[in-house]
This record gives C-alpha cells, sequence and structure tokens, in this order.
C-alpha cells in the first residue's frame, strides 16, 4: 500500500502476506473515499461516508467548484467553464498554455458543430462558418505560432468545416467525439487539484497502473511463474490491459479513467462509479 | 466574441463609470476572462490605460471605508478603518488584485507600469486592512508573489530587481500585518494558504541584513517558531519531560498545537533559513525562541524514566525507557541518528594544524559574532560559543528531518541546519557526522536525476518547478557548509562533487529555454509604446529563468570556491576538468543585452555577463585557484584570467572591485608569473587609486595587493608606487594613530559614515609568517554578497568597519613600505623614503607607533615584563591582552620593527643615524620582552643588522661597527640580549645568539 494512504493499521504488525490477504475494511473504504473526493463525486461521498462511518478529510464545497466545471465542460458550454476556472484560480489558464489552448480549441469545435448540425439537414449546404471563422481568428490564431503542437492541432480543427460530418477520417473523428470532451474535463480535473497542492490521481488508479505494471514486468522477466488467467481484478485481456496500462501514464488523462472505470467493473468501485455518475447529473 | 482592440475602451469606459460596485466587479470579471491566457490583449489593455483605472478603483475603496475621505490616494491612511469594506467593494478589490496579478504574469516588462502605477501601496493597504475579507488578502498576496518573481531592475541596465515592493513590505505600516497573517491559528484551509503565501512572499522579497532584523522585531520569527515546534509536536519529537517543564522561564507555558495533517513544513523551514542566514543574533533568536525552548527544553542533567513515558513520542516505541541516553551532551533524537564514528586524530590534527586559513578564520568569526550578539540583544550569555553543551536539540532535529524527508523538506531542513552551523550553533563534533550524513545528501542534489516530488510539495505560484530550486540551493548550501573543515571538503570531494560542480558550471552557459514564443497578431508590426510610465509596457529585464540560472551559477561557483582553498590536488582537478574558462567568462560583468530590449526575436535567451553576486563568487573561485602555483602557471595564464579582472577593478560595485583587488593580490604575488602582465597593464595606477578609497576595504586589499607588488620588483616601479600613492599621504597614514580615528571615519579620511553591526573584523594577526601572507579569509566574499545587497539600499553600508580595520590598513601600510625598502638596491628607495618623509619626521612617526596608545610607559613596562614571563601563552589570549592594555598592536610593532631592521640593512650610514635615535632605542629595548616570538626575532635582527660590517678589509666600517655595539651594550642591549638566551622559541634563540657572537667580537674581540 502506497504511503500517502491514512495509515490505519492495527499496532501490532502483521506479515505482508496475511495483510495482502485480507486488506483491511476501512482502507478500502478511505481508497473509495478518496476517488470520489479526487473524481469529484461529492453527493456519492457524502453518501458513502455516512454508510461506511468514515470521516473525509475535504470539505465538500471545494469539490463542488470542480465539479461545475467539469458539468460545463461536458455540457460542451467551454465559455462558462473558462469562466469558471479563472474564478476559482486565474493563474491556472494564464500559467499552463496547453490547458487553455485545448479548452479554446474544444470550444471552436463546439462552435463548428453547432453551425455544421445546424445545417447539416439543410439542401442549401451552405453552413454559416462565420462564427466559428470569428472565434478561431481571435482566440486561438494569436496563440497557435507559440506551439507548433498547437498549429497543428488547430490546422485539424479547421479541417472540420470541410468535410461533412458523417463520413470523418478517425483522425477528424476523435475530434467530434464526445470522449474529447470528457478528456479535457479530466486533464481540468487533475491540473485544479495539482494546484491544489493536491494529488493529480485518485489513489486507485495509481494502485492499478501499478498493479498492471507490476504484472507485465513480472511477465517479461519470465522468472516469475504467473498463472495463465491473470491475477484477477478483471485485468482479464492480459496483454492488452498491460499495454494500455503503459500508455495511459503519458496519453490523456480520460483513456486512464475509463481504465479504471472498466478495470473496477467487478470491484467495489462499480457501485460508487455509477451512483456518482447518476448522482451529479 | 467580441474582438480585442474594439472591446477596451468601451469595458474600460465602462469600468470608471460604474454605477456600483457590484456593477464594476462584473466588468472587472469580463475584464479578467479576456485577458488571461493572452499576451497581445494584456498589452493592448495597458496601453488603453488599465493600470491607472485599476489603481483608482484599489484606492476609491480604501478612501470609501477609510474615516477620513481624503481625495488623494497618495494620502497615507495611519488610522486603520474600523468600518468594513462592503462585499461588492471586496469583491471589485479581489477581481482589480487578480487583473493585477494575471497582468503581472505576462513578465518583466508588464509588471513596470504597474510599478509606476501606484498599485502596491493600494494592494499592501488593503492587505493590511482589518476590514478586507480573506479572499481579498488572499488574492492579494498572490498577485505580490507574481509581481516579486518578475519584478524589473531599477534601472535598465542593472540587474537587481526594483526595491520598490520590498521597501513598502517591511516597512512599518505593513511589516506588522504580516507577522499577524503568520500567526494565524485556524486549520481552515484558506487561513494556511494564506500563511503559506506571506512566508513565500517574504522568501522571495527578502534579501537585506535590515529587512530581516526588521522581520525579527515584528515578531516573524518568534511566529515561525511557533509553527516549527507545532510541526515538532505533530511528528511526535517533543523531548521528553518537556511537559513537566512548561512554566520554566522562556518557554511559552503550554504545548504548542500539532500542526493540521496536511500542513507542510518546507516553506516554514525555508523562511526561518531565510531570516536567520548572515547573523549570530538572529540565530540565537531562533534557537532560544520561547516556542523551541518549550517543544525541546534544556535538558536537565538526567532523564529520569518517569519523564519518558509521560512524554508524547508518538511511535517511536524503541526510545523509550532504558533507550534514552543519559548524558547531558546528547538527547534522545541523536539516537534516531546512525551512529557515526568519529574522524580519525589524524584528520582532527590535520584541520587544527592548518593556521595561515583556518584558525583565523575561526577565530575572527567568533570574536565578530559574540560581538554582534552582544550588539544586537544586548545580552551577553554564552560568550564561549563553543556551543559544545548548549546545542539546541532543533539541531539533531534537523538532521533527522535531512536524513528522513525528500524534496524541499530535505532541502530546506538542510538550509536552516547549515546557517545554524555557519554560525557556530552547531558543535563542532558534528563535523565527523556531517561528512558522513549530510554532506553525501547534498552532493547527490546536484545530480540531474535526482528525483524531487514535485507534486505534493509545490508550492502553488512558485514559476520555478521544485526541482530546479533544490537544484539552485544545493550548490550554494554546500559551500556554506564545507568552507572551513577539510574534513568536510574530502568528504564533498569523495562524493565526486568537482565533477558534477565543473559540469553544472558548464551548463550554466547553455542558452536559456524561452518560455514562450510570440504570438500571432493580425497587424504587422504592432506598436506599443513602451517606456517608464503606467500605460507603457516596460523594458524587458532578466525573466524569473534568467535570473535562476545566475543564481544558480554564483551558488556553483561558491562551491567550487570552498572546496579549493586548501587543497592543490582539488584544485588541479578542477583545472583538469576545464573550469578555468567558465570562471573567466563568468568575471565579465553583465550588460542588457539590446538583442533582448526588443520582444521580436524570439529563441535561445542569452543573458550576457554576470550579476555583481556572481562575479564576486567568480572571484571567490579565481582567488582560491590562484592559491596553487602549478594552476598558476598553466592554467589560468593560458584562459587569459587578467583582462577581466583588471576590468572588474574598475567595475561600479565597489564590493566586486574588493574582491578583484583580491585576486589580484594573489596574482602579484612574486612567484606568479602574471606580476609581470600586472605591472604592465594599467593597474598599479588603479590600484594606487583604490588605497585612496573612502571604503576601508577596498582601501586595505588595494594596499595589499601594491604590498605583494612591490615586493622584489625594480626600484623604479617601487618609486613610481611611491609617488602615485603620494608620500605625504602614506606619511599621514602612518602617522595617524587607529585609536584615534573618530568612530565612523576611515584611516586618513576625513569623511563620516553611518554605523553598521556585524562588523566581522578580518585577519587581526595579519600575515604571521611572512609579509607575504594570502590576503583575509574566503569567509569574506559570503559576507559581501550579503553586505552587496544590503548597499542596494543605502550606500553608507560599506563603510562600516572599526578599529580594528584601521589596525589593519595601517599594518598594511607599513608592510608595504617594509616591501619597499628591502630586496637589492635598498639604499636608493631608503634615500628616497628619507629625502620625502624627512628623516627626523620618519623616526618620530616611528617611535609614536611602538609606544603605548595613552604614552602612559610605566603601565605597559609592567605589563610586558608580566607577559614575558608567560611566553607560551596562545595567540588568542595575547590578543586579548593588546586589546586591554593601550600598548600598541602587535602587528603594527613588528611592522615598525621590520622597516627599522630593512633601514640597518640597507646601508652603514644608517646603522649610525638609528642608533643616534635614543627614542627608538628605547622603545625597542622594551620589545625584548614583547609576548610575541616575531616581535622578539625581529628585535634580535635588528641589533644583528646594527652590528653587522659589510666588508671587515674596511677599518673605517669596523670602527664605527664597534662604536655602534659599544652603545647598544650602554644602551642595555646586551642584557636584554642575553635575556633571550634560554627563549622557547628556537628560531629567536639561534638569533640570540648570532647577536651575543657578534656582540663578543665587537666588544671584546
Amino acid at each position: 500500500m502506497t504511503p500517502s494512504t491514512p495509515s490505519t493499521t492495527t499496532p501490532t504488525m502483521h506479515p505482508f502476506e496475511r495483510k495482502a490477504d485480507k486488506p483491511s475494511k476501512i482502507e478500502i473504504n478511505n481508497l473509495m473515499m478518496d476517488y470520489f473526493i479526487t473524481e469529484g463525486y461529492p453527493s456519492t461521498a457524502r453518501i458513502f461516508a455516512a454508510e461506511s462511518n468514515t470521516q473525509p478529510e475535504a470539505d465538500f464545497e471545494a469539490i463542488k467548484a470542480r465539479v461545475e466545471i467539469r458539468e460545463c465542460i461536458h455540457r460542451g458550454d467551454l465559455q462558462t467553464a473558462i469562466e469558471k476556472i479563472n474564478e476559482l484560480n486565474p493563474q491556472l489558464l494564464d500559467t499552463d498554455d496547453s490547458l487553455h489552448f485545448s479548452l479554446l480549441r474544444l470550444q471552436l469545435i463546439e462552435l463548428i458543430r453547432a453551425c455544421t448540425s445546424k445545417t447539416s439537414g439543410n439542401v442549401t449546404n451552405s453552413p454559416d462558418i462565420s462564427n466559428a471563422l470569428q472565434f478561431a481568428t481571435t482566440h486561438l490564431a494569436p496563440l497557435a505560432p507559440t506551439n507548433p503542437n498547437f498549429l497543428a492541432d488547430l490546422e485539424r480543427t479547421m479541417a472540420l468545416l470541410i468535410f461533412p460530418t458523417d463520413n470523418l477520417a478517425p483522425q477528424l473523428a476523435e475530434l467530434i467525439d464526445p470522449r474529447l470532451r470528457k478528456s479535457v474535463a479530466n486533464r481540468v480535473n487533475e491540473a485544479i487539484l495539482g494546484s491544489q497542492g493536491s494529488r493529480r490521481e485518485a489513489q486507485i488508479n495509481k494502485l492499478l497502473h501499478m498493479r498492471v505494471w507490476g504484472e507485465k514486468a513480472a511477465i517479461e522477466s519470465k522468472k516469475i511463474d504467473i498463472p495463465d488467467a491473470g491475477l484477477g481484478f478483471g485485468l482479464d485481456e492480459r496483454p492488452a490491459a498491460a499495454g494500455r496500462g503503459r500508455t495511459e501514464q503519458n496519453g490523456n488523462g480520460v483513456m486512464g479513467s475509463q481504465a479504471t472505470a472498466e478495470g473496477d467493473g467487478d470491484t467495489t468501485m462499480r457501485e460508487g462509479n455509477g451512483e456518482g455518475e447518476m448522482m451529479v447529473s | 466574441m467580441r474582438m480585442t482592440r474594439s472591446t477596451a475602451p468601451p469595458l474600460l469606459a465602462e469600468l470608471q463609470n460604474a454605477p456600483s460596485a457590484a456593477s464594476q466587479a462584473a466588468t472587472l470579471r469580463l475584464i479578467k476572462n479576456e485577458i488571461i491566457g493572452h499576451d497581445l490583449r494584456k498589452r493592448a489593455w495597458i496601453a488603453a490605460g488599465l493600470v491607472p483605472t485599476l489603481a483608482d478603483i484599489l484606492s476609491m475603496s480604501r478612501r470609501m471605508s477609510g474615516k477620513r475621505s481624503s481625495r488623494e490616494m497618495n494620502g497615507r491612511e495611519n488610522t486603520r478603518s474600523r468600518r468594513s469594506l462592503t462585499t461588492d467593494d471586496d469583491a471589485s478589490c479581489t477581481q482589480a488584485a487578480v487583473i493585477t496579478g494575471v497582468l503581472a504574469q505576462g513578465g518583466v516588462m508588464f509588471v513596470q507600469p504597474i510599478l509606476h502605477g501606484n498599485v502596491l501601496s493600494s494592494l499592501l493597504a488593503l492587505m493590511s486592512s482589518d476590514s478586507s475579507s480573506l479572499s481579498l488578502v488572499v488574492a492579494i498576496l498572490k498577485t505580490l508573489i507574481t509581481i516579486a518573481d518578475r519584478l524589473p531592475p531599477a534601472n535598465p541596465n542593472d540587474w537587481l530587481p526594483d526595491q520598490q515592493l520590498a521597501n513598502l513590505l517591511y516597512s512599518k505600516e505593513h511589516i506588522g500585518s504580516l507577522a499577524r497573517i503568520i500567526r494565524q491559528n485556524s486549520p481552515h484551509p484558506d487561513v494556511q494558504q494564506s500563511i503559506l503565501l506571506v512566508v513565500l512572499l517574504i522568501v522571495k522579497t527578502c534579501s537585506t541584513n535590515k529587512q530581516k532584523d526588521a522581520l525579527v522585531e515584528a515578531d516573524v520569527l518568534d511566529a515561525l517558531a511557533n509553527r516549527l515546534s507545532s510541526f515538532v509536536v505533530a511528528q511526535g519529537f517533543v523531548l521528553p519531560g518537556a511537559e513537566g517543564r512548561l512554566h520554566e522561564s522562556g518557554s511559552l507555558g503550554f504545548l504548542p498545537p500539532p500542526a493540521p495533517p496536511r500542513a507542510r513544513l518546507a516553506p516554514f523551514l525555508r523562511l526561518t533559513a531565510v531570516i536567520v542566514d548572515g547573523s549570530r543574533a538572529r540565530s540565537e533568536h531562533l534557537v532560544t525562541s520561547p516556542a523551541l525552548l518549550t517543544v525541546f527544553p534544556k535538558p536537565p542533567p538526567e532523564f529520569a524514566p518517569a519523564d519518558v513515558k509521560k512524554a508524547p513520542w508518538g511511535a517511536a516505541t524503541y526510545l523509550s525507557g532504558t533507550a534514552v541516553p543519559r548524558h547531558v551532551h546528547s538527547n534522545p533524537i541523536d539516537t534516531l541518528l546512525p551512529s557515526v564514528s568519529t574522524p580519525s586524530a589524524k584528520l582532527a590534527a590535520d584541520q587544527a594544524n592548518f593556521p595561515p586559513f583556518g584558525s583565523i578564520a575561526a577565530i575572527s568569526k567568533r570574536e565578530t559574532s559574540f560581538l554582534s550578539a552582544a550588539l544586537a540583544s544586548g545580552s551577553s550569555d554564552n560568550e564561549d560559543t563553543s556551543s559544545e553543551d548548549d546545542e539546541s536539540p532543533a539541531v539533531a532535529w534537523l538532521i533527522y528531518l535531512v536524513r528522513n524527508e525528500t524534496g524541499m523538506t530535505r532541502l530546506t531542513a538542510a538550509k536552516l541546519l547549515v546557517t545554524l552551523f555557519r554560525q557556530g550553533l552547531v558543535r563542532k563534533s558534528r563535523t565527523g557526522m556531517f561528512s558522513m550524513l549530510l554532506v553525501p545528501l547534498l552532493v547527490r542534489m546536484l545530480d540531474k536525476d535526482y528525483e524531487v516530488e514535485e507534486i505534493s510539495d509545490k508550492a502553488e505560484l512558485d514559476v520555478l518547478p521544485t526541482k530546479l530550486l533544490v537544484r539552485e540551493e544545493a550548490p550554494g548550501l554546500l559551500a556554506m557548509l564545507v568552507m572551513d573543515s577539510r574534513l568536510l571538503q574530502r568528504a564533498a570531494v569523495d562524493s565526486d562533487a568537482i565533477k558534477k560542480l565543473s559540469q553544472l558550471l558548464k551548463e550554466s552557459f547553455d542558452p536559456i529555454p524561452s518560455p514562450r514564443r510570440a504570438a500571432w497578431c493580425p497587424e504587422k508590426n504592432p506598436r506599443f509604446s513602451r517606456g517608464r510610465s503606467d500605460k507603457a509596457l516596460g523594458d524587458t529585464g532578466p525573466s524569473p529563468m534568467a535570473r535562476h540560472v545566475l543564481r544558480h551559477r554564483e551558488a556553483v561557483l561558491k562551491a567550487l570556491a570552498s572546496l579549493a582553498p586548501f587543497d592543490d590536488e582539488y584544485r588541479k582537478s578542477m583545472c583538469d576538468l576545464g573550469v578555468v574558462p567558465y570562471i573567466i567568462d563568468s568575471l565579465k560583468p553583465y550588460t542588457s543585452n539590446p538583442l533582448l530590449a526588443d520582444n521580436s526575436p524570439v529563441g535561445p535567451n542569452v543573458v550576457t555577463g554576470n550579476p555583481a553576486a556572481t562575479l564576486l563568487a567568480a572571484c571567490a573561485a579565481a582567488r582560491a585557484l590562484t592559491r596553487s602555483v602549478s594552476v598558476l602557471r598553466t592554467s589560468l595564464i593560458d584562459a587569459g584570467v587578467a583582462p577581466p579582472l583588471f576590468h572588474l577593478l574598475n567595475n561600479q560595485d565597489s564590493e566586486v572591485q574588493i574582491a578583484a583587488t583580491k585576486v589580484v593580490c594573489n596574482l602579484a604575488l612574486d612567484f606568479s608569473p602574471m606580476k609581470e602582465a600586472i605591472v604592465n597593464g594599467n593597474i598599479v595606477k588603479t590600484l594606487c587609486q583604490h588605497a585612496h578609497s573612502a571604503n576601508p576595504m577596498l582601501r586595505l586589499d588595494s594596499l595589499w595587493a601594491l604590498k605583494h607588488l612591490v615586493y622584489n620588483s625594480s626600484n623604479d616601479l617601487k618609486i613610481n608606487i611611491f609617488q602615485e600613492l603620494k608620500p605625504a599621504w602614506i606619511k599621514h597614514l602612518m602617522a595617524s594613530d587607529p585609536e584615534d580615528v573618530t568612530p565612523g571615519t576611515v584611516l586618513g579620511m576625513g569623511i563620516t559614515h553611518g554605523f553598521g553591526e556585524d562588523v566581522i573584523p578580518r585577519l587581526e594577526d595579519g600575515s604571521v609568517d611572512t609579509v607575504m601572507a594570502e590576503s583575509p579569509g574566503l569567509q569574506t566574499w559570503n559576507r559581501h554578497t550579503a553586505e552587496r545587497r544590503a548597499q542596494a539600499l543605502s550606500d553608507d553600508d560599506y563603510s562600516r568597519h572599526t578599529v580594528k580595520d584601521d589596525i589593519m590598513i595601517q599594518t598594511q601600510v607599513l608592510e608595504l613600505v617594509v616591501n619597499l625598502i628591502c630586496g637589492d638596491g635598498a639604499d636608493e628607495v631608503v634615500d628616497y623614503l628619507f629625502k620625502e618623509f624627512n628623516q627626523k619626521e620618519l623616526f618620530t612617526i616611528l617611535a609614536q607607533r611602538l609606544k603605548p596608545r595613552s604614552g602612559n610607559r610605566a603601565s605597559t613596562t609592567t605589563t610586558t615584563t608580566t607577559t614575558t614571563t608567560s611566553t607560551t601563552v596562545s595567540n588568542h589570549s595575547k590578543r586579548e591582552d593588546t586589546l586591554k592594555v593601550p600598548s600598541p598592536p602587535t602587528e603594527i610593532i613588528k611592522a615598525v620593527l621590520t622597516i627599522i631592521l630593512h633601514i640597518a640593512a640597507a646601508t652603514p650610514r644608517y646603522r649610525s643615524v638609528i642608533i643616534s635615535q635614543t627614542e627608538i632605542m628605547k622603545l625597542i629595548l622594551s620589545t625584548f620582552g614583547h609576548a610575541s616570538r616575531e616581535v622578539r626575532r625581529h628585535a634580535v635582527w635588528i641589533i644583528i643588522n646594527l652590528m653587522y660590517h659589510d666588508d671587515s678589509r674596511d677599518s673605517q666600517d669596523k670602527l664605527d661597527c664597534r662604536r655602534r655595539a659599544k652603545e647598544l651594550e650602554r644602551l642595555g642591549f646586551v642584557d636584554k640580549v642575553m635575556g633571550l638566551k634560554e627563549d622557547v622559541d628556537v628560531d629567536v634563540k639561534e638569533r640570540t645568539k648570532t647577536a651575543l657572537s657578534l656582540f663578543a667580537e665587537l666588544l671584546h674581540g
């Protein structure tokens, strides 16, 4: 167990095996509470706290702002999201260029989505894209040359104006995919957590990554005998899961969180996760 | 979406004419969202006049909330307003403060208009006001920190940041509110955040001793000690028995509440180290603060086991009961540290046996700290500051932290520990432990792959990543730690410090990665006016990153300098690793790069040259290397150390001049191949000019360098230097009594200067063995940096000096004369000297210098006779004797005797002249009983020289010689010389034999 989880072990020392064999209920509860708080499910956390009789350290008010911002991004209301972020921490977007840019780009995508969807049924086939164009000129274009990645991203996004949305190349399709919203929302969540001096990621995610990595390393070393069926925890599709686990840490956040959601499916997490999604709507 | 250029004016007008505070806040929010993340828009808004409007808003609300409604926003309000700000006012002020911070985020250029717009004073007034809400205070603090990181230089070509913010912050008006914020007790996250922000703000702005003293006076240090002790409680490190001793004097009377579980210790350690650094008085203030005495009471003679059980020692079960040591010198925390075998006797002896440098530095340091402590606190407890017995248990706690924590906590604990060590508050016996436990950790921090946990330790607003902060500080800590100890130097070198430092020095010259590339703008060449007003962007200045790189370079150079002073092998390996060209590059002064003044070319951001602090460190490194003859002959010459160094002699910063002069001092040594270059370069003239400087240190070192230079040089050069210095001036310097110099003036000057504390008199014993000694201790550069910063505030600071300084200056003058009149062809120079000085007056002056100060001969003769009996008395106590009795300082006596000795050696003609000076001869007679062996030896030498005959075939000469011997006998010298037959000093004994045989030959032969 990583040291950052509050230590609730009984004073007498157990051998590691016994501990790993039967994890303490309190520790599992703390782990879940950490997940709810970090991932921003305040009402779930509150109910869980009451049911499991745990005392969460964080105050729920602080989570609320994060949740609101996430909801705005999920809804596609980027303007409000940016304003809320600026209200919460004016330095966040000022110092994190790439986060700022991805928010603005998502805003552009939403604008494009709005104007193209309006005209999709229209026969004239000439959507009014002036809004999107003007937004790109004012907000994104000045930032684009500051970073080669920005420029490429902007170009790809602008391509959405040209091609019809129903038949896009996979590269462009992922821009339209709502999962991008989730990914950006996750990045924002992590950045806010980081700026508040907390962990950027739920503890369980870290543990999962560590597990996946450990299993992969064990298999690659070929010295340790591992049951073919895997070690449980829902990581049946071993090689694939392992590969994904590796990229998740470097790649964008949404993949990580999805892996968590999937990976957690069989364990206690399912209940919390599902409930959380319901609660925050 | 609005276009920027069109939105600015209407929004601004809306803002200025806002009907209510609420609508004003709303407009401010709009503007904030408009400019965050867009530098071009920030520019446009500044050009449109946003800053004055912000200043108005911030001061307006102040006016509204104040009792008196002063229309002028400059009017300082002394009475603090009781009426609270309305929430709308508070909100609009918060927004205005945030926008100021957002603008400042743009960089140095954007801070200039803010400084001009009088925004700072309004922000600080709001911060200090009782009526401001916590969120407003937090917003203001964040903005101030952003500004503090990006301060432009006070003048376009300067390096040092503008002092406006620091001056305001540490003024009487606001310093109290800093302490008030730190003292807050609530565990509420916002309160905790405001505390951290204040701590960070002080760390970033506090640089001078004056500011640090002001912070101590404002109880900031005590408040910090409270914080630290609450961590001690939380970690369970309260000493056993502390609870039972809460009511002893000096204690708080209660145990501080434990720190909140998520609170971070590092910021508090960091600020404590910053405040304490550089002053013994402040360091003692810390370790004797009530809070620390409460958790770490002075150990009772013995711990009763009953005490141990009561003590709040959390999980440390193995400490209970019998594990607690019973002897006084240790405390329970020490048992948590690994036991380290004490360094071998050989090494310890090694260290003790290094008088020219180590012992002198140690002695002068000790004396100083004692002086300053007495001066500042008025109390003189622990005069014999050996600190063996009364080391605070906090030291052991810090060592424990360094070993068991990571990242910033480890670094800051090490910083505080090393600072206390420097101030002599750590047992000397810990040196062995440090060599094993501390030095390797510090050296490890120099590694690139040294992992620092970024997230948990990240102070929210630091511009630089924690990793860089650690890398910046670590070399400086290493330097401070190993400076005086060969053992620690060896430990560092064994951990591969030289290699790592050399690499770091090289890398500090790599181009600085530019943070942002230029943004695209629809207009072709956006023209924004620049200048020093509140509506225009200022000039570019050093970016936070550039400042970091140069501070890092400075620290690395210091570390190299501290490793090099003793061991030639280390110096060689540094040269082999190729540091010399980089040190020489570090000797080039900073010039603001004209290319950088324009924002358009983006690319590698190179800082040209070095600011004064880095120059000082580079001089120290160069000086350390010049101690090695072989290095001098090869690397330094090849790399061309001379030109930049000579250039620095004329630097505008007098501290840099002094540091450069010290290097020249070593280069001018007789064996140095650089001597020629110095003579050829136009350096002599500069040095002579500097010898006339009002700055005592510059004067001292210039004279020192000249002294080295004239040794064994041609008579032409000697006469030339004589004339450059002006014989009358030399005479004046020789004739004045240092004790008579009125306080605040320098010997030979009539200018009054300010008074300062923390004076470190340097090297009282001067050059003990020869006149050609190494110039004063290496530690002085450290002081110089501190003082140089102080100088930024007040020009008077450099003139802080004492009688001791004047004595040293006079010693140098006298020794300069010695070197002028010795060597081949000396008689010519002596002739010149007699002509210029008037022979009679010269002897009068020399006699004056030998005479006891008060002219009360009786008292001195008694003291000298008493001291004769105990000639084995140590140097240290002897100096104290000379301080107490009004007899002239030993070094002056020695120098005067040497002058007489050399005059006597020049030609037989002068021997008769000397012997006819009855007063001088009587005074010489009295020196035979002097406690210093040097003085006695010189006295005997004079007698030998007086009886010396060049050519025995010359009967006239021989006759004269006999006459002189008779005269000496008549004056009573034979008896005196006989008295030295059994002298403790072998050399004196040998000379005595020679003198006696001469007497025998001439009187009876």
